[in-house]
């Protein structure tokens, strides 16, 4: 995002990897509260002490980015995540109205950083209030409404008047610097306008875009089974959320990517749930997946594959994750909220060991979890070695008295502990030990 | 469990606590009051003293609870390593304490707490009281038991929850005695 870098992702048009997002005013996260992205980063807390809201700002940004019309500065009603009212989104710092702005900001990994306030309008939603962009060449902030001599004031194009001249000159019109709108992002452009349209120099830096346009969404809940999916097409970007891609994903990875589908089958094997997976082509626009009759046993005939609205539900939520997870490339990051929905015990102790595979590959796994035990398998997996510890980030979600969510991050050591971070799954599994323990032991010996 | 300051000590807690915190290892309330005990130890963030004897006799005896409450004190970090030594003048003393070879056995086997207790801080936590006896009837043979303080979790009339939320005060009455 710098200006005048020239790093090798760049040239590559690989945008770099979201390393950290922090929110203000948005729902209970009233005080601005950041989370770093590891390659494994954990979202942990009470139901509704705002796990989930850290994570809806960047999905309001992508179903806005990814809006088939121009939605105006957000689209609150989108398929990753629903408001209708702009009295939803912002945080209520008292008890008579809702905050007036929320920001939410990104530092991506080579640093560069960029935040978006946006400010409610009455009976509009929000606009876009301002922008503000940082990378090595300095800070700078934009609002709808600049006036060109403020813009060039900021120095953010050092050849600004150089190149508002050249325009007019090649033109024959007069140029004129301008901060556009441009969905939930704002532009910096240069525009002469002649009488056969518009040319113009400057625009949109790409790389928080595309950065967020490739975030893959898996919700909490993934849809009911279906006897068939809708043929869609496949990534690197999935617009909306990625469970209605699963089918044609492995349809196309049985057809040209014999190693990815084998990994998957690797996985669901080592999860207990299926003995391997397979898509069937029923007409143009569906695909049915089958899903081997037998957990640990790979389908040779196809009497030994089932549909997979005939096996147990937690194939078809966790089937998914699985699937975006080696669908992924390095950098994308991946959202899932609660991998763990409708799996055994210990499915959920071996998912950790796949969420640590697509971290080692590069990918940037985000999981909001309750799960105690998926993550004593992340755990293990440190202890054991098979993980090193700052691939790790924890991020422990409470809400104080006044409802304002804080979050208190951890790390784990070399041995997989993680110390003081206030994780109180282990109280809460202590606590109801003692008390059945307690209960039961008095029937037992009043016999 | 309240998390108030108080000063956090590393305790040298026996198995026979670990045992008798599971289901129908031990006879309620003993079982409720070591669990409450074990609890208390994790609330109020004091440490378990940890080293290779401890860890033998706690995977021979603890039952499921304490398993459990032993993993979340490790993913608390709160086991503390301590020097595993064998303190030859306290071994020549319980070698010389008693005619009975039984007894001698016994306390050897149980040398470790003391042992692990002097590395530590002097304090350890366990329900034999018959250990505990032998090991005060060894005060005049052997001096740094002085400096030795023990609770029985399972005894009510100790208040170990209480002493463990003062900061496991090093008290006179929780000394060894003769």
């Amino acid at each position: 995002m710098s200006k005048g870098s020239n790093s090798p992702r760049e040239k590559d048009h690989e945008p770099a990897a979201i390393a950290e997002i922090k929110v203000a005013g948005f729902k209970s996260i009233s005080d601005e509260q950041s989370i770093e992205i590891r390659p494994l980063t954990i979202l942990a807390g009470a139901n509704s002490s705002g796990k989930s809201s850290m994570m809806q700002p960047l999905l309001l940004l992508k179903q806005t980015l990814e809006a088939t019309y121009d939605p105006g500065p957000l689209l609150l009603n989108g398929p990753n995540v629903k408001f209708t009212l702009a009295e939803q989104v912002l945080s209520r710092t008292s008890k008579k109205k809702p905050a007036e702005l929320f920001h939410v900001g990104m530092r991506m990994a080579g640093g560069d950083c960029f935040v978006l306030t946006f400010r409610r309008r009455h009976k509009v939603g929000f606009t876009v209030d301002s922008m503000t962009e940082s990378g090595t060449s300095g800070t700078y902030t934009f609002w709808p409404g600049m006036t060109e001599a403020e813009i060039i004031k900021t120095g953010y194009h050092p050849r600004a008047k150089l190149i508002k001249e050249d325009l007019a000159k090649t033109y024959g019109v007069d140029a004129r610097w301008m901060v556009r709108r441009r969905r939930c992002l704002l532009e910096v452009i240069c525009i002469a306008r002649t009488a056969y349209g518009n040319s113009s120099h400057g625009g949109l830096k790409g790389e928080p875009k595309k950065s967020i346009l490739r975030a893959i969404h898996l919700p909490g809940l993934r849809g009911n089974p279906e006897r068939t999916y809708p043929v869609a097409a496949i990534g690197p970007v999935y617009p909306g959320t990625f469970e209605k891609y699963t089918a044609s994903v492995i349809s196309r990875w049985m057809a040209e990517s014999k190693d990815k589908l084998a990994k998957l089958n690797a996985d669901l094997r080592l999860l207990g749930l299926a003995g391997g997976v397979g898509t069937a082509r029923r007409n143009a626009a569906e695909i049915e997946i089958q899903v081997g009759r037998l957990a640990n046993v790979p389908p040779t005939r196809p009497e030994d594959r089932v549909n997979i609205a005939d096996v147990g539900i937690g194939v078809s939520q966790t089937l998914p994750v699985l699937v975006a997870l080696h669908a992924a490339q390095p950098g994308q990051l991946v959202y899932v909220e609660q991998p763990e929905t409708h799996l055994h015990p210990r499915a959920q102790f071996a998912l950790a060991q796949v969420l640590v595979s697509a971290a080692e590959r590069g990918v940037r796994v985000v999981i909001e979890t309750h799960s105690s035990t998926l993550l004593l398998g992340v755990q293990t997996l440190v202890a054991e070695g098979k993980f090193a510890p700052d691939k790790v980030k924890l991020h422990w979600f409470q809400r104080g008295k006044d409802g304002r969510t804080t979050v208190r991050s951890g790390e784990l050591d070399d041995a997989g502990a993680f110390g003081d971070w206030p994780e109180d799954f282990d109280d809460v599994m202590l606590e109801t030990q003692k008390r059945y323990l307690d209960a039961a032991d008095k029937r037992l010996f009043a016999r | 469990m309240s998390k108030k300051r108080v000063r956090r000590c590393c305790l040298v807690i026996d198995a026979s606590v670990a045992g008798a915190a599971g289901p129908l290892e031990s006879r309620h309330p003993e079982s409720a009051r070591c669990r409450d005990f074990l609890i208390a130890v994790r609330g109020i963030c004091h440490r378990m003293a940890w080293n290779e004897a401890l860890k033998r006799e706690w995977d021979a005896n603890q039952g499921a609870f304490a398993r459990q409450w032993r993993l979340t004190m490790v993913r608390l970090k709160k086991l503390q390593p301590v020097r595993e030594e064998s303190l030859e003048p306290l071994r020549q003393a319980i070698a010389e304490h008693s005619p009975d070879q039984g007894v001698i056995a016994k306390m050897l086997k149980d040398a470790h707490l003391i042992e692990a207790a002097l590395a530590a801080d002097k304090r350890i936590a366990s329900k034999d009281e018959n250990a505990r006896g032998h090991f005060g009837r060894l005060l005049a043979a052997y001096e740094p038991l002085r400096r030795i303080h023990w609770v029985n979790p399972a005894n009510e009339a100790e208040r170990v929850v209480e002493w463990l939320e003062a900061g496991a005060p090093l008290e006179r009455a929780r000394r060894l005695r003769p």
